[in-house]
């Protein structure tokens, strides 16, 4: 009786095995496309657009040869149309005869009259079917998105690879932002402003031949799941010095009596309060900003060794540059565009549930005329391998 | 009954069960993000209720659920009684293998059949119930070490990898008040998650020092809610709450946002938890069925016709719990507790009443 149990048991067990081995499920690596980078755009006719960088699956491409004017690359460019996205895709499987892979997706970029339009379908189709990852960040451009798929870039061989580490980089600076789809979810669902980065590119001498850079240009706001605006470089590393989202990068510090003196200051760790003072129905809020930072380069004539009360001189020079440049981007947030991206509604919601309730849909006319308060404390740990520039 | 299985082994197995559904899914979600409030809540709830179950256990050492129930009820009321566990075993068994099977297929194996992985995820259930309690509740050792291991592995991953936390995701707290959480808490979280411990009533008579027992259900109970309130709050703080709500598998999305350094895209840890865990939610759920349906019946022997039998109608109970998942999660979520709540509760708690009414009545 065991012993014929236990022969069942393993017929089953082992029959069971190939289950995942059905032709229609056959996932093999050549037969599928593997998708690095996915552009969306909606055509003046109200269709989809879809633009596919994809992974060239035989070998290298040859390289170097002076006549080369771009880097030779290693990924194969698709696009299509169809009513709905997964309708253009299903047009490049068909034109491929294998389908997309999304796996490995590193970006997303949508285009601006799409965005304008609205992206939640993009989020859903992203979130729901898709192996695409949760984390992978959203990205807005100006015109068209197919153009900034189908760009070569400087010296990467694979352009999304180049374009996702550029974006990387400038996030950590505050200089755009990497947005995920299930941020961009929670906005959506709680009627609220989230922002994207944006991306660009210009056309370049480097070296002979013309060459195609990516670079950044800010970020795009977002209502919902309609872009509204626009901030430029300047105003987004405000903005994300605001969302707790500098890591690094630098602030130059120019001092008032003589002119040719600059100080750079490395950021080493930001962080920002946002605190809520509500006064009899009156609410405003109290920024309150801490910024590390080291000296990288200067020139001005001070020996801190000798004379530590210096440090304390330039940190009170940080802390009006940087209150200025937050003033400013506060300021075209607050009296030009008037939206809340700063997230004071959800500050004061999250301390004062009641006020916001009462405050939630006059909110539009009381963000603006609110009075907020800036306050940086910066702090200078090191002054680098030097103490003094040489004078 | 020459089985014996000792109080950690006990203590194992009640944890793992209970945290086998609880942390892939979000509970107590309709408290939005003071869900880790209501699940506090409910853990001190279920401490109650698992004691009413200990101490009926206390004053019959030597009867599970199907056998003290007739003797407190008498035998036509006690037998109803008994055969409504009976069929809540063996519906709680069929609903959890399909909940194994669908979270393998959305989000692993995409396009597979059904009925086949079914099999493959249901044969060791069985052939475990084949050899016996003793074996089984040892597995539960090995098991109950690697899952901790992973399931702790990932959430100090979670930590590490820093920028993804926002606790200001919890915030605001308590805004509608006590009242959805103690909505929650009534009806479905005794349920589920806690709901699980119930079957665990069936194999207290099996344990070598039954005089612990106490201690031994309050801890686990303890436990498990402790590590669902962390993984609540891990979740919600990483996902925010309405993606959290809209997930089909809030744990396995919290997982994918980790990075730290080339370490990434470990899904492939939480599918191995949510397997090794489901299988031992399912095997406790049949085994307890079969000891039950033994017990009812007044079986003397180990009986594998019967095994072969309950594990049938588990089987296809599994395939046809509902016509597609989103109804399926509905019933259990939502339908099911609402009765099973007066099995659970009710109860065993008029049965305490009963059975002290009756000692005061013989003493007389």
């Amino acid at each position: 009786m065991k012993k014929v149990f236990i022969f069942f048991f393993i017929i089953i067990i082992g029959a069971s095995s190939f289950l995942g081995c059905g032709k229609s499920q056959q996932r093999d690596i050549e037969k599928r496309a593997i998708i690095l980078g996915a552009g969306y755009d909606l055509s003046k006719e109200g269709k989809f657009i879809v633009t596919l960088q994809a992974i060239k699956p035989q070998g290298r491409a040859e390289r170097g040869g002076t006549a080369a004017s771009q880097t030779p690359s290693d990924v194969i460019i698709h696009s299509s149309t169809g009513r709905t996205i997964n309708e253009a895709f299903d047009e490049v499987s068909g034109r491929l005869g294998k389908p997309p892979y999304f796996s490995h997706e590193k970006f997303i970029i949508i285009g601006e009259r799409l965005a304008k339009n609205g992206i939640e379908l993009v989020i859903d189709s992203c979130l729901r079917g898709r192996e695409t990852r949760v984390n992978v960040p959203i990205f807005v451009c100006r015109e068209n998105a197919y153009d900034y798929i189908k760009t070569r870039g400087l010296d990467e061989a694979i352009p999304s690879e180049e374009l996702i580490n550029i974006m990387e980089l400038q996030g950590q600076k505050g200089f755009t932002f990497l947005t995920s789809p299930v941020e961009i979810y929670n906005s959506i669902s709680q009627n609220n402003y989230n922002v994207v980065g944006v991306v660009s590119f210009e056309r370049k001498k480097v070296g002979e031949a013309p060459c195609d850079v990516f670079n950044v240009s800010g970020s795009a706001i977002l209502k919902k799941d309609k872009l509204v605006g626009f901030l430029d470089k300047q105003e987004t590393k405000s903005l994300a010095l605001i969302k707790n989202k500098v890591k690094t990068g630098d602030f130059t510090v120019q001092v008032p009596e003589s002119p040719n003196e600059v100080i750079t200051l490395e950021i080493a760790g930001t962080k920002c309060k946002l605190i809520p003072i509500v006064k009899d129905d009156k609410i405003s809020m109290q920024l309150i900003i801490k910024v590390k930072s080291n000296i990288a380069e200067t020139n001005l004539k001070v020996d801190p060794k000798k004379n530590p009360e210096v440090i304390h001189k330039i940190e009170q020079l940080e802390n009006e540059e940087v209150k200025k440049q937050v003033e400013a981007a506060i300021f075209k947030l607050q009296k030009e565009y008037k939206i809340d991206v700063l997230g004071f509604g959800e500050a004061i919601n999250k301390d004062y549930p009641k006020i916001w309730k009462n405050n939630k849909d006059k909110w539009n006319d009381v963000f603006p005329e609110m009075a907020v308060d800036i306050q940086v404390e910066s702090h200078i740990e090191l002054t680098g391998s030097i103490t003094k520039p040489a004078y | 009954m020459k089985y014996s299985i000792s109080n950690t082994q006990l203590f194992f197995m009640m944890v793992l069960a209970t945290l086998s559904g609880g942390t892939f899914l979000l509970v107590g979600g309709d408290a939005r993000q003071d869900a880790w409030i209501s699940i506090l809540f409910s853990m001190a709830l279920a401490v109650f209720q698992i004691l009413m179950y200990t101490i009926l256990f206390s004053q019959y050492p030597k009867d599970t659920i199907i056998t003290y129930m007739p003797k407190i009820f008498g035998r036509y009321l006690g037998n109803i009684i008994c055969f409504l566990f009976i069929i809540r075993f063996i519906y709680l068994a069929g609903r959890l293998l399909r909940d194994n099977i669908n979270i393998m297929v959305a989000s692993v194996i995409p396009y597979s059949s059904l009925y086949g992985i079914a099999l493959l995820l249901f044969l060791p259930t069985v052939v475990s119930i084949y050899y016996g309690i003793e074996n089984f509740f040892r597995i539960g050792e090995i098991v109950f070490v690697i899952f901790m291991v992973f399931l702790f592995l990932q959430y100090i991953l979670v930590f590490i990898t820093g920028d993804i936390i926002h606790f200001s995701n919890l915030q605001p707290v308590l805004v509608k008040g006590m009242e959805p959480i103690i909505k929650q808490a009534f009806p479905d979280q005794l349920v589920f998650p806690f709901g699980t411990n119930v079957l665990f009533a069936m194999f207290f008579p099996f344990l070598n020092k039954p005089q612990k027992i106490h201690k031994t259900a309050v801890s686990a109970t303890i436990f498990t809610g402790l590590t669902l309130t962390l993984n609540v709050i891990l979740i919600i703080s990483v996902l925010g709450v309405d993606y959290a709500l809209a997930s089909i598998s809030p744990f396995l999305d919290t997982i994918r946002h980790v990075k730290v350094g080339f370490v990434d895209r470990i899904d492939i840890l939480s599918i191995i938890l949510i397997v090794l865990s489901g299988f031992i939610k399912t095997t406790v759920s049949t085994f307890a069925a079969v000891i039950a349906a033994k017990q009812f019946l007044n079986f003397k022997k180990e009986s594998k016709g019967l095994i072969i039998a309950i594990c049938a109608i588990i089987y296809f109970t599994s395939m046809f719990s509902g016509p597609n998942y989103m109804k399926h999660l509905q019933i259990g979520l939502k339908v099911v507790p609402i009765y099973v709540f007066q099995l659970y509760v009710t109860v065993p708690l008029i049965a305490l009443v009963v059975h002290y009414i009756r000692k005061r009545v013989n003493e007389l």
